[in-house]
């Protein structure tokens, strides 16, 4: 096995983390996990030793995340939905209620702008500095910690409502 | 109102302040009980987030990712060996990562620009052998070794495979390769892998659809350098 393959093994975990806190399920969070996979082994050559395969991987991740949601927002669209949230399950207070356990921390993200979910991901979830998160999305620092902070005030709303 | 920005609350919680920033908002955290609140609940919020997503690093890694990345190393010579896995036989590695390749990419079969979402899209390895691999180059321990590869007769450019129990006929389109047919094969003996034998049945479906006859080994890499774009 080459280093390339043995340093993707041993930051699949963190992967599987990363991508759980994007996708809407377990089910999309794998499958989200092996096509960044794909991606990083067609691209493998793009990767320089040496340098973080944790932030290049999250980055192709992050990206094939957004393909999806892309497209997604396009199929919704053609049924006549432009809402790329009407698509996802919605968080409901009541539902939060019943605990605060997985099923509604998942919830409650599912139900936050997309712009706002990632930033939550990379930076409470991967615990990445708000300047490597803003590099990573490549937006200013202001827009991340603006994103960021409005993501978690939702979070904070629908997961403390009771 | 409060005398700091909400921004400014949370970049304290994150630890992302500067000495001068965190004394401000220290000042305005030990004036402002409505502010203390909100930072008690952003913190909970933080422990929670850790705690539910944490638990996935525990978990166990589904063999499907696993073995992408222990099937994916096509030595160049030697045996192949899977270092993480000593009992994992190669050709159930390749069997796994086949089937995953045929199956997973459900996430595309159901794309509606697809040509046929019926036709399974090719991913992983047998994607990447069937995009760059050459018959008159391929050494004989590849996971997948391609036969043939010739023009169908609706333009479309395709190639048979075979992997270790499975033989198969891909053709390219605008979503990648499709297997539009697939056979169980005679196993091959590590030693005696040679390509182009495959299945019968699915020779049969390649000389139906073809025409011109298989490329020659110029016409194949001229094929792979344009991308198997066809007519």
């Amino acid at each position: 096995m080459e280093a390339f393959e043995r340093e993707l093994l041993t930051l699949l975990p963190r992967l599987r983390r990363f991508a759980r806190s994007l996708a809407r399920d377990a089910a999309d969070a794998d499958d989200l996990t092996q096509l960044a996979l794909e991606r990083a082994l067609k691209a493998r050559a793009q990767w320089q030793k040496g340098t973080r395969m944790d932030s290049w991987m999250m980055k192709i991740m992050r990206n094939c995340w957004i393909d999806e949601v892309r497209s997604r927002a396009r199929r919704a669209a053609a049924l006549g939905s432009e809402d790329v949230r009407a698509v996802m399950p919605a968080a409901t207070a009541s539902e939060a209620e019943r605990a605060a356990d997985a099923d509604a921390i998942d919830r409650a993200m599912n139900a936050l702008p997309v712009e706002q979910r990632e930033a939550v991901a990379l930076v409470l979830v991967e615990g990445l500095s708000y300047r490597e998160a803003a590099e990573m999305l490549d937006v200013p620092v202001g827009t991340l910690t603006s994103r960021l902070t409005r993501g978690r005030q939702a979070l904070a709303r629908t997961l403390e409502a009771a | 109102m409060m005398s700091i920005r909400e921004e400014q609350l949370m970049a304290h919680l994150d630890g992302e302040l500067s000495v001068l920033e965190e004394d401000r908002v220290a000042r305005a955290l030990a004036e402002d009980e409505a502010l203390r609140a909100e930072a008690e609940a952003q913190r909970r919020l933080k422990e929670k987030l850790a705690r539910r997503y944490d638990a996935i690093v525990e978990e166990p890694v589904p063999d499907r990712l696993r073995a992408m990345l222990e099937t994916n190393v096509v030595p160049l010579s030697g045996p192949r060996r899977s270092p993480h896995r000593p009992g994992w036989p190669a050709a159930a590695a390749i069997a796994a990562s086949l089937a995953l390749a045929v199956v997973a990419l459900n996430l595309f079969s159901t794309r509606s620009d697809a040509p046929d979402a019926r036709e399974p899209v090719a991913g992983g390895i047998l994607a990447a052998a069937l995009d760059t691999q050459l018959a008159s180059t391929q050494t004989g321990d590849a996971p997948i070794l391609i036969g043939i590869s010739f023009a169908a007769r609706d333009g479309r450019l395709c190639r048979t495979f075979e992997a270790d129990a499975t033989a198969g006929l891909a053709c390219r389109g605008g979503s990648g390769w499709q297997v539009v047919a697939s056979a169980r094969s005679a196993p091959r003996g590590g030693e005696y892998r040679q390509a182009g034998s495959g299945s019968a049945s699915v020779m049969e479906a390649a000389e139906k659809m073809m025409v011109g006859g298989p490329f020659e080994a110029k016409a194949e890499r001229a094929a792979r350098d344009k991308g198997w774009s066809g007519r």
